[in-house]
């Protein structure tokens, strides 16, 4: 036999208040603008490639810079070549950007490699993988 | 009243967001911002242009005093066209703050790649960049 299912009629939920969003930063902090360049309209400029640059972060979501690697450039012929020099990894491109990108790629690649082999790490590897530990966490 | 010391910063900010704009308002009675005209290209009828530019910035992760520098740079030669410089002074490191720099119009010398590099207390901590191109005319 089939059992009626009571439904109970409830009454109107009481309504919801939404909280408001706000922000912990309340203001925009500013930051003064000061134009550094002239004549930058020629285009046969020379490139400028810095001595070294102190990187804080690796272009990749699951790692976290927390002691800055520092990065040095060289220019041969039309390539930059920037070397990360407590890891001697290296990246190339065209510009110091590029090479930049590409350095800090080598620097995660070698990230997850060294994680996924340190059992079989030889001493120079150990060591490189213990500086990175300490410089760089997984998020 | 006990004077708040000034300490460097030693930890490493995170850059969560860096987008460029037309404008940014804040809402005076929430605090929340506002981005009016994202944009990550520029087209231009003839070079060298000159373009004015927004830039938001959302950093966390930060505690104590930093000397921000924002550089505005054309890629293919590394050159800084402009920069942007300030004073960051963070008490929580789990909160973020907000930033905001009002570029005059920026330089555009020739089609190509431009970024805004963030740097913290002389750290490198994240970028975006824009693309100029040539419009064509119809």
């Amino acid at each position: 036999m089939a059992t009626a299912t009571k439904i109970k009629q409830m009454g109107q939920p009481p309504a919801i208040q939404s909280p408001e969003a706000v922000t912990s930063d309340e203001e925009f902090r500013k930051l003064l603008v000061t134009p550094v360049s002239r004549g930058y309209g020629k285009t046969d400029q020379p490139v400028t490639v810095p001595h070294q640059a102190l990187l804080g972060f690796v272009r990749d979501g699951r790692l976290r810079v927390y002691s800055p690697i520092r990065v040095k450039f060289t220019q041969e012929g039309q390539h930059i070549i920037a070397e990360a020099v407590e890891f001697n990894e290296f990246g190339f491109g065209e510009n110091v950007s590029e090479a930049l990108t590409d350095v800090q790629h080598a620097i995660v690649e070698l990230y997850f490699t060294l994680e996924k082999e340190q059992e079989r790490l030889g001493g120079d590897l150990q060591n490189v993988w213990g500086k990175l530990q300490k410089m760089i966490h997984v998020r | 009243m006990a004077e708040e010391r000034s300490v460097r910063g030693e930890l490493i900010p995170f850059l969560v967001a860096a987008l460029v704009c037309d404008a940014a308002v804040s809402d005076p009675s929430t605090g929340k911002k506002n981005l009016i005209g994202i944009f990550d290209r520029v087209n231009v009828r003839k070079f060298p242009g000159k373009r004015a530019m927004s830039l938001y910035l959302k950093v966390t992760d930060a505690e104590g005093d930093y000397n921000i520098e924002v550089r505005y740079v054309q890629m293919s030669s590394g050159k800084v066209l402009a920069q942007a410089q300030g004073k960051l002074h963070a008490t929580n490191r789990r909160a973020s703050v907000d930033l905001l720099i009002e570029f005059p119009p920026l330089p555009i010398p020739v089609e190509g790649r431009y970024e805004f590099q963030l740097w913290a207390n002389s750290v490198f901590l994240g970028t975006t960049s824009i693309d100029a191109v040539e419009q064509r005319q119809s």
